[in-house]
């Protein structure tokens, strides 16, 4: 069956118009990615020719203690992370959005962290954290006020320097959770907190009731899209503790380069981010979702 | 002290130095493994771990990242750490920048007051691990004469005392004539004539073998630092980790040979 002319020239033009799109498409996330799954079969090493060897490095990263460990870590540190945006962009929001006077100054100023650079933030944390009275912020305050007589080594422990990344990254981002869910509040009709009221529900029934709910999508949104940008960062760990002490640090990010640019075992650095995919295919279908949901 | 054991030269390059100090090398001469499971290293990882008892280290030295130890020892947080020319170069640079004279001062007798020496010998002799700067000419090269010529102009003694001044003492030459050429500006001072004579006791990755892919893997790989971190870390016993190091090296040797 032939189409009609007209219909024929519109698919053309349309191609045309779509080409560059098509072109950016396969060259920047397509080609890439294949590329990214082939390597992963290969036994490539910098500077000599790729060999096929089908799943071996998978089968070498799965019983890799180190690796083990890795997974651990990338899950400690995202949901410690994500716990504490919600939790704390939730506050932003509900002392903003109770505020009238100097709201957008209030807003402008908790939005510095996202704005900052986040190497100057990782090293800001590592020295507010350091263990030397004079030089690390928290032991000078704790000694100054009499709270302790030794300063605590913050970054010394496995859960320190774990607890000291997590704070990094979730002070970086907490802004970004804050002015959603301000935004969010804010589309919250007036009307569902007068008719709470008039029914005899208190703050924390309007809260749980009106504004819980109403928050629902803009808070899966910012909680997806966070859980992406966090189980794959590589800046706070890398220069904050470069995976240390030890490997208590050590997530998906700095293991991969680790094993990718210093050991330059492409194929096996390759492999250990491609086990982040699956996750990442469901988070990034899931904000799809919500997001077409929403647009409905 | 300060001593890290983390994932820079300041960690793989000292623990070398001290393993072949110890006679703990991994490889053979032939480049082959031999084995880490030696008394020697046992007696390496001791000393190593037992630095982190007892307060003898500053407690998070293990996350130090590259400057960690520079900036410690200059902020008078430690008395001892492994990396003299960097050091030394950033307390010359403090003095020249001083502020006022008071200042000048304060920085010019830090800067008398510290003393560059190399490591400690070991049962095995005194052997500090260092890169070997090298060059090559491709094979396809398509006018290997003009790159051996560029070579030649790089190795030479005006071209070898430049890259000593601009490295302010992190390279030290090897070559005769570089040596030669470069013998005033090691004599500023006693600690500029230990980073001359330092080359002296320079041992590569992978001694008393060649450098080969495999050895430079082991340390690229951070398993020599990440096995003493087991034990200050997650309390392993030396053994244990000792195990640890053999599996992972034996398993690198196995994918790339010697």
């Amino acid at each position: 069956m032939r189409l009609p002319r007209a219909l024929r020239r519109d698919t053309g033009a349309a191609f045309v118009f779509l080409l560059p799109l098509l072109v950016l498409v396969i060259g920047l996330i397509a080609y890439p990615f294949a590329r990214a799954i082939w390597l992963s079969l290969t036994d490539k090493l910098v500077g000599y020719p790729e060999r096929f060897v089908g799943l071996r490095n998978y089968a070498y990263v799965l019983d890799d203690d180190t690796f083990h460990e890795v997974v651990k870590n990338t899950l400690v540190f995202t949901v410690g992370s994500l716990v504490l945006k919600v939790l704390t962009g939730l506050a932003m929001a509900l002392v903003l959005n109770g505020v009238w006077r100097g709201r957008n100054f209030f807003r402008g100023l908790f939005l510095l962290p996202w704005i900052t650079s986040t190497v100057v933030i990782a090293l800001t944390w590592r020295w507010m954290f350091d263990a030397f009275p004079g030089r690390g912020f928290f032991n000078s305050v704790l000694i100054d006020t009499g709270l302790i007589s030794h300063p605590i080594a913050f970054m010394a422990t496995p859960a320190g320097a774990m607890g000291a990344v997590i704070v990094a990254n979730w002070w970086r981002a907490f802004p970004f959770f804050g002015v959603s869910y301000l935004a969010g509040m804010q589309a919250i009709p007036r009307e569902l907190y007068d008719a709470a009221s008039v029914d005899g529900a208190g703050a924390w029934h309007r809260f749980r009731h009106v504004t819980l709910p109403g928050l629902r999508h803009v808070m899966i949104v910012t909680i997806v899209l966070s859980f992406i940008l966090t189980i794959n960062d590589f800046n706070i760990v890398y220069v904050m503790t470069r995976g240390g002490p030890g490997t208590a640090t050590q997530v998906f990010a700095t293991y991969s380069y680790e094993v990718a640019f210093n050991q330059l075992r492409w194929g096996r650095g390759v492999t250990i981010s491609i086990f982040l995919v699956p996750a990442l295919i469901v988070a990034i279908a899931l904000v799809s979702r919500y997001l077409l949901k929403e647009r409905e | 002290m300060g001593q890290s054991w983390n994932r820079t030269a300041d960690g793989y390059g000292v623990m070398q130095g001290l393993m072949y100090s110890y006679g703990a090398a991994w490889a053979g001469k032939d480049g082959k493994y031999r084995s880490i499971k030696t008394p020697a290293m046992q007696k390496v990882m001791r000393w190593a771990t037992d630095i982190y008892k007892e307060g003898i280290q500053p407690a998070d030295t293990l996350t130090w990242t590259g400057s960690g130890n520079n900036e410690n020892f200059i902020a008078h947080n430690i008395a001892q750490t492994s990396n003299g020319p960097s050091i030394t170069f950033a307390m010359e640079n403090a003095v020249a920048k001083a502020t006022d004279a008071a200042d000048r001062k304060k920085k010019e007798e830090a800067l008398a007051n510290h003393v560059a020496l190399p490591h400690p010998a070991g049962p095995e002799g005194r052997r500090m691990w260092a890169i070997a700067m090298s060059f090559g000419v491709f094979k396809n090269s398509k006018d290997p004469e003009a790159a051996m010529s560029l070579v030649a102009h790089l190795l030479s003694p005006e071209e070898t005392l430049g890259v000593m001044k601009d490295s302010y003492g992190q390279f030290a030459p090897v070559l005769d004539k570089g040596r030669a050429a470069s013998k005033d500006y090691f004599n500023k001072n006693d600690n500029y004539r230990t980073f001359g004579k330092a080359a002296e006791w320079f041992v590569p990755t992978g001694w008393p073998g060649p450098i080969t892919a495999a050895a430079a893997e082991v340390q690229a790989s951070n398993v020599l630092t990440d096995a003493p971190a087991k034990v200050i870390v997650d309390k392993w016993s030396v053994d244990q980790a000792i195990e640890w190091e053999d599996k992972k090296i034996k398993e690198i040797y196995s994918t790339l040979g010697a």
